[in-house]
């Protein structure tokens, strides 16, 4: 499935591509695409790891003191 | 009033839970230092800390992290050694005092960020987030517009966006065009038009038909467009990277040079020449250059799609920018494809002009020709002709020649030279005769029809623009006829033209100017498809107002979303303009910093003096970046 979520709090294009390749890197994610203009940030993953997915990007995002929310 | 997010509020609250710990620590220094309590001095020691570590918490997660990601000297690293070093040297308040500024500095750097980027979403806010769609018993849901398929059957009220590229089933309307075509014109419709989604329905209720989903409409292509753009770096954006990755070590080699080499080798004070290195630490920050260079191209981007020019990427903004040359296709991009009459000749000296426009007027009432549409606009704009249509009898249109009819009970044969031959009238040679419509009436030649491809609005005035904004030269590269388009260049001011070529031929001339222009770039500015090869070789492709097919916009690195020829003056103009600031923010950057730098090294300057100047530096670059959306200026 498609999920897409909202990133908050990045406001420089360096530390755009730093969180873009961080997010790469999580585990059963797929054809990541997040956007810097509209900070939305969309991929694909299976049904059955979408909780464990989310849940590192939780962690990720946690460590990194930004905030996020799941559009879809 | 700016509104702050979550995150922005959570910094705010940070630097203001951090500084009344500060004030506290101040407090408490001073009672220690008047009524000599140790405790006090103790207590103070402790506020300072809490405070410190409120402030330095995040930078020094931030500057741990990119340790461990092997990316070492950036500007947090800077910054938590400047502070340390400050602790360190027991300058408690300045510690605290540089990464609260730093903080602010990134807060209003965030808001400033967030506030171009709110106005880019707004230029580019043509996706709806819902759809009515009618189901087959008559009644309406709400349906995400992604769930919508061809032939579905929508409904959209006043006020609402169109979700989906449609046909009008019923209803007729006032449709805003402008998030589309950047032009606040409006468009009527009516049973059986095409709507691209982006459309905003100003009048009545639209019943329509989808004729592509969500991921193939308009709006959706056009949005990928842009969102993208901000992943193709220009070459200034990329210098900066490198830049500051190479400037940040070497500074904080040379304070520690600064702090050591004095005192070891001159026998100076040790902390006079630390407090200077810290000094230096904090000027040389690259954050101007880091935040503003981007934030330029970024706006610059924001600003041309709100003028309805789609540039997909920074770097084709630094390209824009230095065009000098520019080559155009004729047909759809200087001339719109109609024709206009450049003369009218009598060949019968017995008829009047006046009866002769009547004829022709009634010859191509009916016509549905391009040509036949052309000249009756002419007739009723020029000559407000009227007919009664009750004397046009057996009309019949020859496709490819002309049309014939009986126009008071006479016959009327109206066409080009090939239908004259056919009814064996013989014409005097001609080498220009394509374009000329005759006229014969009775088995009497009358006269003859001049046309000419109609120029598009603002060709002229832009073609002389572009000279004043600095393009040395200007092209013309059509497959028409040499001196129709010889005509027509210089009616338009234009330095050289080539006709009668084929696709290959306009790719090979295109690439011999690219290889003579060597100091400048060139630009192809083309509208159809046969422009396509064209378009993706020449150093900057633009595709004027061709919605809705995809080669084109795939190819082009410059859309023009509607079909004005003078927005290519606006790309250019803003583009140079966003190059200019760019260079402005690098160049007032980099001599102050310098200035300051030299002046902490010889004289030693207050590390006060160089946290305002850092963070004031930072500041300024950024409102300067946001003058690029004040387009104000760029009207002639």
């Amino acid at each position: 499935m498609i999920k897409e979520i909202k990133i908050i709090g990045i406001d420089c294009p360096n530390c755009y591509k730093n969180l873009e390749n961080e997010l790469k890197k999580i585990e059963d994610i797929k054809n990541l695409n997040y956007n810097f203009i509209t900070q939305k940030c969309s991929f694909e993953v299976n049904d059955i790891n979408v909780e464990k997915v989310i849940l590192n990007i939780d962690k990720l995002i946690n460590k990194l003191e930004l905030e996020y929310e799941i559009i879809k | 009033m700016v509104k702050l997010n979550k995150i922005q509020k959570k910094i705010l609250k940070r630097i203001l839970i951090s500084i009344i710990f500060m004030l506290v620590g101040i407090i408490l220094k001073n009672i220690y230092e008047f009524y000599n309590f140790i405790i006090f001095f103790y207590l103070s020691i402790i506020s300072f800390l809490i405070s410190y570590y409120i402030i330095v918490k995040k930078i020094f997660k931030k500057a741990i992290n990119n340790i461990k990601n092997f990316n070492i000297f950036d500007e947090n690293f800077l910054m938590l050694v400047a502070s340390m070093g400050a602790f360190i040297i027991n300058e408690n308040i300045e510690a605290i005092m540089i990464i609260i500024f730093y903080e602010i500095g990134e807060l209003l750097q965030k808001i400033a960020v967030e506030n171009s980027r709110t106005k880019i979403n707004e230029a580019i806010n043509i996706r709806a987030d819902y759809v009515n769609l009618k189901l087959k018993d008559g009644s309406i849901v709400i349906k995400d517009p992604k769930e919508i398929k061809i032939g579905d059957v929508i409904i959209v009220k006043k006020g609402e966006k169109i979700a989906l590229d449609s046909i009008v089933l019923n209803g007729n309307s006032v449709l805003d065009t402008s998030s589309i075509t950047g032009e606040s014109m409006t468009n009527i419709v009516k049973k059986g038009d095409e709507v691209y989604s982006g459309f905003i329905n100003l009048d009545s209720v639209l019943e329509l038909e989808v004729i592509s989903d969500y991921y193939n409409s308009t709006a959706s292509k056009i949005l990928n467009l842009i969102e993208n753009a901000s992943l193709k770096k220009s070459k200034t954006e990329k210098f900066i990277t490198k830049f500051s990755k190479v400037y940040t070590p070497i500074v904080v080699i040379i304070s520690l040079f600064i702090a050591i080499i004095p005192p070891v080798i001159f026998d100076e004070s040790f902390k006079i020449w630390s407090y200077r290195a810290l000094s230096i630490l904090v000027i040389s920050c690259p954050c101007a250059l880091v935040i503003s260079v981007p934030l330029s191209f970024f706006s610059s981007i924001g600003t041309l799609s709100k003028l309805g020019i789609l540039v997909k990427g920074g770097n084709y903004i630094e390209i824009l920018s230095k065009i000098d040359m520019v080559l155009f296709d004729k047909t759809g991009t200087l001339t719109d494809g109609l024709f206009t009459i450049s003369d009218i000749e009598i060949s019968d000296n017995n008829i009047k002009l006046k009866s002769l426009i009547e004829i022709i007027y009634a010859a191509e009432y009916y016509s549905t020709h391009i040509i036949g549409k052309s000249i009756r606009n002419f007739c009723e704009k020029e000559y407000e002709i009227k007919i009664n249509y009750n004397d046009i009898d057996k009309f019949e249109e020859i496709i490819g020649y002309g049309v014939k009819l009986n126009y008071k009970n006479k016959e009327l044969i109206v066409g080009n030279k090939k239908l004259m031959e056919k009814y064996n009238v013989n014409l005097e040679y001609e080498n220009d005769y394509l374009n000329n419509i005759y006229i014969l009436y009775d088995s009497k030649l009358l006269g003859k029809v001049k046309l000419l491809d109609k120029i598009k609005e603002n060709t002229i005035d832009t073609i002389k623009n572009l000279k004043k904004i600095g393009i040395k030269k200007t092209i013309m590269l059509t497959g028409d006829r040499e001196n129709i388009s010889n005509y027509i260049s210089k009616k338009l001011g234009i330095d050289e033209c080539y006709s009668k070529l084929l696709p290959m031929d306009k790719i090979e001339i295109l690439e011999r100017k690219i290889k003579e222009n060597k100091k400048g770039k060139v630009m192809y500015v083309g509208d159809g498809i046969n422009d396509i090869l064209s378009i993706t070789r020449a150093d900057v492709g633009v595709a004027m107002g061709k919605l809705g097919s995809n080669a084109i916009l795939d190819a082009a690195d410059v859309i023009i979303m509607n079909d004005e020829i003078n927005k290519i003056l606006d790309a250019i103009k803003v583009s140079k303009n966003t190059i200019f600031i760019a260079k402005q923010n690098i160049y007032f950057a980099l001599v102050i910093k310098f200035l300051i730098f030299i002046s902490s090294i010889f004289f030693g300057i207050d590390i006060w003096f160089s946290i305002f100047a850092d963070v004031g530096v930072t500041l300024l670059t950024i409102i300067n970046s946001l003058r690029i959306f004040n387009t104000n200026k760029y009207e002639i």
